[in-house]
């Protein structure tokens, strides 16, 4: 048996030596959480005084010039540290991997595959290579970052040595938000009517499980309000998903109540959390949920099932619901949307929750776990 | 919500007013369970196209009634028409039979076809069903579990290397518990020579243990050496592993017990034996077993004790040809000089080699008168003709 290469412990330079720290992320997207995450992250970089660039297998085209392929990535870059964003499976894991820089994971959480296999195998084999990816990268990675202590314990149990956990960055300032006129013109017109707007931010996935959020409607027009509305934003994770959720909803005659909506900007999205009366989220498996944190700097209250890091996303900043069936899901919506003052309190206590994710407090946490490294403290 | 209380009894009031609806008749009985079951019929249903319109269309053309000229109308508005069609009808006939069964071939063909690629898609269409994304999932859960290892922790590779030990140690131990169809009595009756003969060749042997009361000799077979000790006044107990042996050999009124030499060397106490005898025992040990033994015989022989080890010469050549492999028991030749320093390293001195049993003359090379040549076949006599056996006897 050969012996197995192992890189010596720690895989790191001193501290000090390091002076740019460099991110690989798959695809840099407008939109995706975990893009944003890493164009927060390199301006604090830059803010510490780091040189800090963005690599790339793929760029949007509205976010070109904010990172390059990472080909060009000089073969020999002495005094840099690099990041790599893990959230699906990808060539750079082993580009990486390859490299002789110290090395951190940041880990954004992998759907568990079984989740897809029914429905897509290229996105179930996607998830399992990132899997395999996140076990190889243990032996050569420095430090492991996690977006929720969720995350931080599958890193643990892979045998990640030191781990920290930082907050996705987010800009939580409510005061910051761009609303879409006409976006909010149209969902406001809609409202006229009378009606109550339930919310739901993420992608059509089954792990999203928006055949329950779905069912839930079906239970909340019966036995409260006829004319309520699901508002469901999110891209289609699979084809074939999407097209069980159309043949569910068109089954069950609500054509008119459920809307699906994808690919809007940022401005029209604000325009959702805006007009929704509710964000409601029922996912069988979070590793952070961002829309929970985005629906608290709305001030929408929050109604979730406590699965996954969705607990520890929320904190005490809404209503947590230890079971989903239809019928309590439709009683929870009849309860804080009929009660001013319940929703004033879940409004107060988001609000209060969002200090947690204060964007400038998640930079320096972010460019202080870096500090064995760097040596730099902000 | 920060008060646990407050969550809990929002909670509890939630369950009433859902308990509440359901009495007032919002639900149905079983709604929510025929919700999911009717998600899940799409999701299982999804791989299935819908057929429905495809069977139509076949009923449709199986209804097809067959081609005949007399469903082709030959009425006619224009005075004299109808019996001008006929007419033609009439003419044209043949031609228009000819075409008619033509195309029925076709139709005929065709038919045949579009039945045989319905069938086609059924058949692939029940068959892709849920057994088979089950059987999938499964085999995705297990891949998963074995990538979900930790790296380094080389889980499926300990397991191969596990199972590659213990199939060597089971081919070791087959090959240790070799039990033959033949008896020991047999085999030793048939190529180590009679009784008689034995005695004769270890006469020499037995008379170094003179003196060295009490001895253990291990391996002892019948016991030739251990009567050939009683003759020198040697007091003696041997070990035998074969049954048939250690019995002849207590018929014989000798001290014989049946079991495990080095076991039973190691249960003696220090320093109580006078000599060790081991007469062609050596070579049937394992490298760790040899070791034992040695170390065993400095522990229980006392100051000026003797161990005897006769065995199989490897240096000579003739031995492989001849005796070595007659036994299929015997595991390895052990060479006079890894035994010598064996008993060095154990404390022993007075370390002697007696060459035994040299080949019969007339088997070795015969000088020719030539003095180059008869350098050359002494040479050779030495390496092809050594000595068969040799005895170490090491004084403690």
């Amino acid at each position: 048996m050969t012996a197995l290469r192992r890189p010596p412990d720690p895989y790191v330079a001193d501290a000090g030596s390091v002076r740019a720290v460099h991110q690989f992320l798959p695809a840099l997207m407008p939109g995706d959480a975990c893009g944003i995450h890493t164009l927060a992250a390199q301006e604090a970089l830059r803010e510490a005084g780091f040189e800090s660039e963005i690599f790339c297998e793929a760029i949007h085209h509205e976010l070109d010039g904010k990172g390059r392929h990472f080909s060009e990535f000089p073969a020999w870059a002495a005094g840099s540290a690099l990041v790599y964003h893990l959230a699906t499976g990808s060539v750079l894991a082993d580009y990486v991997n390859a490299r002789p820089e110290p090395l951190v994971v940041d880990y954004h959480n992998l759907t568990p595959a079984s989740f897809f296999r029914r429905w897509d195998m290229s996105v179930a084999n996607a998830v399992s290579w990132g899997r395999a990816q996140l076990s190889m990268l243990v032996a050569r990675t420095a430090l492991g970052m996690a977006d929720s202590t969720y995350n931080e314990l599958e890193m643990i149990e892979l045998d990640y040595r030191r781990t920290v956990v930082v907050p996705i960055l987010l800009d939580v300032d409510a005061e910051t938000v761009d609303v879409d006129p006409a976006t909010l013109a149209r969902l406001q017109a809609d409202k006229a009517g009378g009606g109550t707007d339930l919310l739901f931010v993420g992608r059509l996935a089954p792990n999203k499980a928006q055949e329950d959020l779905i069912k839930a409607l079906v239970m909340y027009r019966r036995a409260y309000d006829p004319l309520a509305r699901l508002r469901l934003v999110g891209r289609p994770a699979t084809d074939s998903y999407q097209a069980a959720l159309d043949g569910f909803i068109s089954d069950l005659g609500l054509d008119q109540a459920v809307t699906i909506a994808s690919g809007l900007s940022d401005s029209q999205l604000a325009a959702y959390y805006r007009t929704a009366d509710v964000l409601v989220v029922l996912s069988e498996h979070e590793g952070f949920n961002t829309p929970l944190v985005e629906a608290m700097r709305h001030r929408l209250p929050v109604i979730a099932y406590a699965s996954c890091a969705v607990p520890e996303t929320l904190g005490s900043g809404g209503l947590l619901l230890p079971d989903k069936s239809p019928s309590t899901v439709a009683a929870a919506v009849h309860r804080v949307v009929g009660d001013p003052a319940l929703r004033d309190e879940l409004v107060r206590a988001g609000s209060d929750r969002l200090a947690h994710f204060d964007l400038n407090a998640s930079k320096r946490r972010f460019v202080n776990a870096l500090t064995f490294l760097t040596g730099v403290t902000v | 919500m920060a008060e646990a209380d407050e969550v809990q009894s929002l909670l509890e009031e939630l369950r009433r007013t859902v308990e509440a609806r359901r009495e007032d008749g919002f639900y149905p009985a079983g709604l929510e369970d025929d919700l999911s079951a009717h998600f899940r019929r799409i999701v299982m249903h999804r791989v299935a196209p819908d057929l429905s319109r495809l069977d139509a269309s076949m009923e449709r053309l199986r209804a097809v009634p067959g081609l005949s000229p007399d469903r082709i109308p030959s009425d006619s508005g224009v005075p004299g028409g109808p019996a001008l069609h006929r007419g033609l009808a009439r003419l044209l006939g043949r031609q228009t039979q000819g075409i008619l069964e033509q195309v029925e071939e076709l139709a005929a063909a065709l038919r045949a076809v579009a039945d045989e690629l319905s069938w086609a898609v059924r058949q692939a269409s029940t068959h892709v069903h849920t057994d088979l994304i089950a059987q999938i999932d499964t085999l995705q859960d297990r891949l998963s579990a074995l990538e979900r290892q930790p790296a380094g922790d080389a889980g499926p590779m300990a397991l191969a290397e596990l199972s590659r030990r213990l199939e060597h140690l089971e081919r070791a131990e087959e090959a240790r518990t070799f039990r033959p169809s033949y008896s020991a009595e047999a085999f030793e009756a048939a190529f180590r020579g009679s009784q008689y003969d034995l005695k004769s060749r270890y006469r020499d042997l037995a008379s170094r243990l003179a003196g060295c009361s009490p001895v253990l000799d291990i391996g002892c077979g019948r016991g030739e050496f251990m009567e050939l000790l009683t003759e020198e006044g040697v007091t003696c107990s041997g070990v035998e592993l074969d049954a048939g042996l250690a019995e002849a050999g207590r018929r014989r009124g000798l001290d014989i017990s049946e079991g495990n030499g080095l076991a039973d060397l190691a249960a003696r106490a220090d320093q109580s034996l006078g000599g060790v005898v081991l007469i062609q025992v050596v070579e049937h040990l394992t490298a760790p077993e040899l070791l034992n033994l040695v170390s065993l015989a400095a522990d229980k022989l006392r100051p000026g004790g003797r161990a005897v080890i006769e065995t199989v010469n490897p240096q000579s050549l003739y031995v492989f040809a001849r005796a070595f492999y007659l036994d299929p028991t015997h595991d390895r030749p052990v060479h006079p000089g890894y035994l010598t320093f064996l008993f060095r390293q154990a404390g022993f001195d007075g370390i002697e080699i007696d060459w035994r049993s040299p080949p019969p003359p007339d088997e070795i090379l015969q000088p020719v008168g030539e003095p180059g040549a008869d350098a050359n076949y002494e040479r050779l006599n030495q390496l092809l003709f050594g000595p068969q056996d040799y005895a170490l006897i090491a004084t403690r």
